[in-house]
């Protein structure tokens, strides 16, 4: 037994793994993953096959390189095998593996769990030991299938609620500041990759400090929850929005691959023209900022919700993030500076975006 | 074991659901032949049809059995399945992969009625009573396998294959170069 197995052999108690996909496009140290408790197919038939005749404690997908077939593999391997599907998912294919995890399929879902990749096989199998070999995969037929443990259900829930800790802001619900630098630097280096675009908008509450002064800080956490809700509701789906500041807000808008974009009646490709889409959504929000009335102590006045923003295009306005967020910031600062309650795209500065035509 | 039982062991697979005449022939000669049908949506819970199944034949359009590079023939030939290929009109984009395809064992079809003499020839040389040698040897899957391995012209050579006559339809039904390069028109 080499060193690798001695020390994956203690982690790896739930049983055989199979990880169908290139392990490289998800694992720090893919090569370490050969040994007799873990099969690797990179093809996608070849793991399918290898689902139907062994037995499966748990089959880890890696997403990135199944474009296009990725249910279809899926399908197959829930009909292939009582193992416990695990998705390992870039940050850019969250929203992907989320969709993945509740689709329907014959009672069941397509798979169990994801993963946010890269990781090392030790994160991994240490993952999924804790959680699948606490929850066995029932068999075929039998009463088994229908039966939950509390306990094994706390786990697991247990680590979403920490991984919900990690990346979410508790006050709004939205992304935290660590998630959306994390997921820009990534969807910034596939859409390099891919010759793909991505906008970012950074915008900031007009005066929040006078509201937290006059109404004390409950009625601010108040505004930035509205705010937060108003921005979610006007983005698409794939969109990641996040707090990143005090009052300081950051939308990543990206290529979803084959998704749709809603805007107004229109309904349109969400591959169409960075930052085209951006300035559309950008629109909406303030225009629905306009209508909303702030939620302040009764009796205090119904004042207008208003922003300031600036938006920068990859790889038009910056090549990193770093530069992206500090063009971003910039337009910001010059809306602020030339009267607040507007979005100024980078390059374009004396040009309120959100209410030209 | 009766032939009856024994027939049931073969197993068809039906790939997709295009060409619809495709479909429908396969599906009522594998009744005829009382052949276990199985259908699949596509090559890759096709997969699992091959893997979980006794053998015999998969049967679909050639642009979806050749899907990952064609690796399916080799999963279906390693599980004792011949594959038969229909040659839909987008043939000359596929050119290049129809030699790769026929060294992996595929049959070529271009009419949905060639399936019929397929499975007629595939069922007699399964079936204990066309082929006595068979019924003496390993079990009903393994016999199909032995069969079709020898159709598809894989696997060692066989005892009970030396005793009889060697199935001529291999030669009938596999398209050869010099028909691929008609075909192309070179």
């Amino acid at each position: 037994m080499g060193d690798g197995d001695k020390k994956r052999s203690p982690q790896l108690r739930c049983g055989p793994i199979l990880v169908a996909g290139d392990p490289s496009k998800a694992l720090l140290d893919a090569g370490e993953l050969q040994g007799p408790s873990c099969q690797v197919h990179t093809d996608f038939l070849e793991a399918i096959e290898a689902a139907a005749k062994g037995r499966f404690a748990v089959i880890a997908v890696v997403i990135r390189g199944a474009s296009g077939r990725l249910r279809s593999v899926l399908k197959a391997l829930r009909e292939a095998s009582e193992g416990r599907i695990i998705l390992l998912a870039r940050m850019s294919e969250e929203p992907r593996a989320r969709r993945l995890i509740n689709a329907e399929l014959d009672g069941s879902t397509l798979a169990d769990d994801y993963m946010i990749c890269p990781i090392r096989f030790s994160a991994l199998a240490a993952r999924i030991s804790e959680v699948a070999s606490k929850m066995p995969p029932p068999l075929k037929n039998s009463p088994e299938k229908q039966r939950t443990a509390p306990a094994e259900l706390s786990c697991e829930s247990r680590i979403r609620y920490l991984e919900k800790l990690a990346t979410q802001d508790d006050l709004t619900g939205l992304k935290n500041r660590r998630y959306i630098w994390e997921f820009a630097r990534q969807i910034i280096e596939r859409a390099r990759s891919e010759g793909t675009r991505v906008t970012l908008l950074v915008f900031d509450v007009d005066d929040l400090k006078r509201y937290n002064d006059l109404y004390g800080h409950l009625a601010g956490d108040r505004i930035l929850r509205q705010v937060a809700g108003l921005i979610r509701r006007c983005c698409r789906r794939h969109d990641v929005v996040g707090r990143i500041g005090g009052d300081e807000f950051a939308v990543i808008f990206w290529d979803a691959r084959g998704g749709q974009i809603s805007c107004g009646s229109e309904r349109r490709s969400a591959r169409a023209d960075h930052p085209a889409e951006a300035i559309c959504i950008a629109r909406r929000f303030v225009e629905e900022l306009e209508k909303t009335e702030i939620d302040l102590p009764a009796g205090k006045g119904k004042p207008a919700l208003a922003i300031s923003g600036g938006l920068a295009s990859f790889p038009r306005d910056g090549s990193t993030i770093e530069e992206l967020f500090a063009q971003a910031d910039k337009a910001l600062l010059e809306a602020k500076r030339s009267g607040k309650n507007r979005i100024y795209l980078v390059g374009k500065r004396q040009n309120d975006i959100a209410r030209a035509d | 074991m009766a032939q009856g039982g024994f027939r049931t062991q073969l197993e068809i697979i039906i790939l997709g659901r295009r060409p619809p005449k495709l479909v429908e022939t396969t599906r009522q000669l594998a009744e005829q032949s009382g052949m276990a049908c199985v259908c699949s949506e596509d090559v890759y819970s096709a997969v699992v049809a091959v893997a979980a199944g006794p053998g015999g034949l998969v049967v679909g359009p050639f642009a979806e059995l050749n899907k990952e590079q064609g690796r399916f023939f080799e999963i279906a030939r390693r599980n004792g399945f011949a594959c038969c290929c229909y040659l839909d009109d987008d043939l000359s984009t596929r050119r290049t992969d129809l030699p790769a395809a026929l060294e992996r064992g595929a049959f070529l079809i271009t009419d949905a009625a060639q399936i019929r003499d397929i499975l007629t020839e595939l069922s007699r040389c399964v079936c204990p009573a066309h082929r006595p040698g068979e019924s003496e040897i390993g079990e009903p899957s393994d016999r199909i396998r032995r069969v079709v391995e020898k159709i598809i012209g894989v696997g060692p050579p066989r005892p009970v294959a030396q005793n009889g006559p060697q199935p001529p339809f291999v030669e009938h039904f596999r398209t050869t170069q010099d028909e691929l390069n008609a075909l192309f028109g070179r």
